[in-house]
């Protein structure tokens, strides 16, 4: 592999360094206004430092707001949900890419669809089944429409595709049923899918927002985005500490999801669409 | 009242309740055919008898925290009755509502904004208020018209706030002028400002939607003008007298005596407090408030002094109001206790009570009779408001065509096409966007 010269490395490094310091600004203005108070945003609302560090936001939010509930719910939700897109778009992409099955070439683009309708257009129908189903205001309506999203299919549909054929049909002829290729050939072959798609489903529920605030008719069901939402508002303003020691809390989790599966992530999203 | 959410969300949220509108009358959800609706309050009423069961309350704003000490008062007389609160976000409430609507699982009881009860009530999912339980007449006018729809109430005010002039005294005892009192005064107001070293001597609103539509619209109605014909079934944007407005509106920005760049909501503050602007134009009560938060307790009254909106160049009075009503769901399942709630928010100790809690004004006027209500010049600004009060259109659709004029707004004053061509386009515009009746 080709070694760039010192000089071109610094200004690589370089430049690189001045982009991610531009990216991270906006994160450090929010993570230092969580420890303002709300007169220090009126009166020098573009202000970088707090005048002194408070974390009274941060009490707030849990003490006062119930914000550990808020959390709690938006842990079960995105917890399911995580689970349930690793579990059925593994299996749902390994029979798209390795099975044959009548009206197999209709169900692929059936998926592709699912993707692109909007979801304003989906939201009132989808509304009224949970109603008729009678399961308004519970986490389980909140977690069904993202247990098995469009996305994580196709994800793993397409990184079906590299495992080769060669692979599973020599593990056939040593004997191996469906279920043992699937568990042990498949799914350890698929590692950077299955983090990419526990990563974006984490995503999708977590901060889901529109859903969760109209299915949740109480504030017992509420999840963090939508607790948020409320816990900030204040008379005739918004509470801007409130809100930013919010974004804080609720970005933790994703942070360090992230952090975790960084790698598998970075891998699985590079190598998603060469397949 | 309501914050100011960004352009982008609130069409999506505007999009979002139009589809669940639709998909009232697709799905046969809507409530035309129900009992009740259409009608006028005949053959309703609600007795005295103390209320019973569970009401369910729905609450946006930061109102929501402090209710509780309401309903606390009103258990006192009626210890039958449990309330049970759900906080829902303000900017959101109209799409949860209407879906909540659509779908027959609503609260017993809300509240709405001057803003959202249009779109809410273009649903057709709420109640008319019951014969006998207010009158009309003990309310301001504007708060108590803006949720009649054709000759019928469907809302019972609750509070109201109306917008005044707050300006720097120590700025403009400098440059030598007096409160502005008419458009022309309000003109001189700016320039002697700006000679004597103000930047930017006027704030005005400058996120060009439908809350600038609003403002224009007051200057407007100061100028005989409107937006819409009194039937509400004919948008008018593009009348002379409105053409006339925009032109002295948009002169203000052009001439340098406010800029088109802010300030945005948040520093409106900060400006004022740093001479940046002498005085905001059309601004609500609250701001004294913030401004006592941003530069400590006194500071407004020290340093601000208020005015009622200026009039037009004829003498006509309109100043920018708001406020809340109680509205009660078709399918309530608790009607009684939910009006009866209404009522006893309606009335004025209870009203006073809420403003001492809150400090949210009164909408009934026998309530600023109270001596807890006198010698305060902010609430004697507001008042004064009241009595001109200034209605938004009451279709469904206005927020759209709001946005469509603050969109036009923002060409005359930066991309220099005329007063009359942005009003004429924002006409046909809100003539394809129609009024949704």
């Amino acid at each position: 592999m080709k070694t760039l010269s010192p000089t071109r490395q610094a200004l690589t490094y370089t430049a690189l360094v001045v982009i991610t310091i531009f990216m991270l600004l906006p994160f450090v203005w929010v993570l230092f206004g969580s420890f303002k108070t709300q007169s220090e945003f009126l009166h020098s609302p573009g202000a970088w430092l707090p005048d002194s560090f408070q974390i009274q936001n941060y009490v707030q939010l849990f003490a006062e707001r119930g914000f550990g509930n808020y959390m709690v719910n938006s842990v079960i939700v995105s917890g399911v949900a995580v689970v349930g897109n690793v579990v059925f778009s593994a299996m749902a992409g390994y029979a798209l890419a390795k099975l044959r099955f009548r009206r197999r070439a209709l169900v692929f683009p059936l998926v592709i669809a699912a993707m692109i309708v909007p979801y304003v257009a989906l939201f009132v129908p989808q509304f009224m089944v949970v109603v008729q189903m009678g399961l308004v205001n519970t986490l389980t309506a909140i977690i069904l429409p993202v247990l098995v999203l469009p996305l994580s299919v196709f994800i793993m549909r397409q990184f079906a595709h590299s495992v080769p054929f060669e692979l599973m049909e020599a593990a056939r002829l040593d004997g191996a049923g469906e279920a043992r290729l699937f568990f042990r050939i498949f799914l350890p072959l698929t590692g950077p899918g299955l983090a990419t798609v526990a990563i974006l489903s984490f995503l999708t529920s977590w901060n889901n927002f529109l859903w969760p605030l109209v299915v949740a008719q109480s504030q017992d069901t509420y999840t963090a985005p939508v607790g948020l939402s409320v816990a900030s508002q204040a008379s005739n303003t918004i509470s801007f500490g409130l809100l930013l020691a919010g974004a804080m809390v609720v970005l933790l989790p994703i942070l360090i999801l992230f952090l975790f599966l960084q790698k598998y992530f970075i891998q699985g999203v590079a190598t998603a669409g060469l397949k | 009242m309501h914050l100011y959410p960004s352009s982008r969300r609130r069409a999506t949220m505007l999009g979002l309740a139009l589809v669940t509108a639709g998909a009232l009358a697709l799905t046969g959800c809507g409530r035309s055919d129900d009992t009740g609706t259409g009608g006028d309050g005949a053959g309703t009423t609600i007795d005295d008898k103390p209320a019973k069961g569970t009401v369910e309350v729905w609450t946006q704003g930061a109102d929501g925290a402090k209710l509780p000490e309401m309903f606390e008062k009103f258990k006192k007389d009626n210890p039958d009755v449990t309330i049970k609160m759900t906080q829902v976000p303000d900017t959101e409430f109209i799409s949860k509502m209407t879906a909540a609507i659509t779908a027959g699982t609503v609260p017993d009881l809300i509240y709405a904004f001057t803003e959202s009860q249009s779109a809410l009530l273009a649903t057709d999912g709420f109640d008319p208020v019951p014969d006998g339980l207010v009158k009309a007449d003990d309310f301001f006018p504007a708060i108590w018209d803006n949720s009649v729809i054709d000759d019928i109430a469907y809302g019972v005010p609750w509070y109201a706030y109306a917008d005044m002039t707050i300006y720097r005294k120590d700025l403009a005892k400098k440059a030598g002028v007096e409160a502005p009192t008419d458009w022309d005064s309000l003109r001189t107001f700016g320039e002697k400002l700006k000679a004597s070293g103000v930047e930017y001597p006027l704030a005005l609103y400058v996120n060009y939607d439908s809350y600038t539509a609003r403002q224009l619209l007051t200057f407007a109605k100061q100028n005989d003008g409107g937006f819409i014909s009194d039937d509400q079934k004919t948008w008018t944007i593009n009348s002379p007298e409105n053409v006339e407005a925009l032109e002295y509106w948009s002169g203000l920005i052009k001439d340098g005596l406010a800029s088109p760049d802010g300030p945005a909501f948040l520093d409106t503050v900060s400006w004022s407090t740093t001479g940046k602007n002498a005085a905001i134009i059309d601004g609500g009560p609250w701001f004294i408030g913030w401004f006592d938060d941003a530069n400590g307790k006194g500071w407004a009254d020290e340093n601000l002094d208020l005015a009622v909106a200026p009039v037009g160049p004829d003498g006509d009075e309109a100043t920018t109001v708001g406020g809340g009503s109680w509205f009660v769901p078709q399918d309530s399942e608790n009607k009684d206790a939910a009006w009866k709630f209404a009522r006893f928010m309606s009335q004025p100790e209870n009203q006073v009570q809420w403003y001492q809690i809150f400090h949210n004004m009164p909408a009934l006027k026998a309530a600023w009779d109270d001596p807890a209500m006198q010698g305060d010049r902010v609430l004697d600004t507001v008042k004064a408001g009241l009595e001109t009060g200034v209605n938004l259109p009451k279709v469904s659709t206005w927020t759209q065509v709001g946005d469509v004029i603050g969109q036009q707004i923002e060409k005359v004053v930066r991309g220099g096409i005329s007063a009359k061509d942005a009003l004429d386009e924002a006409q046909k515009q809100a003539e394809s966007i129609g009024t949704g009746q």
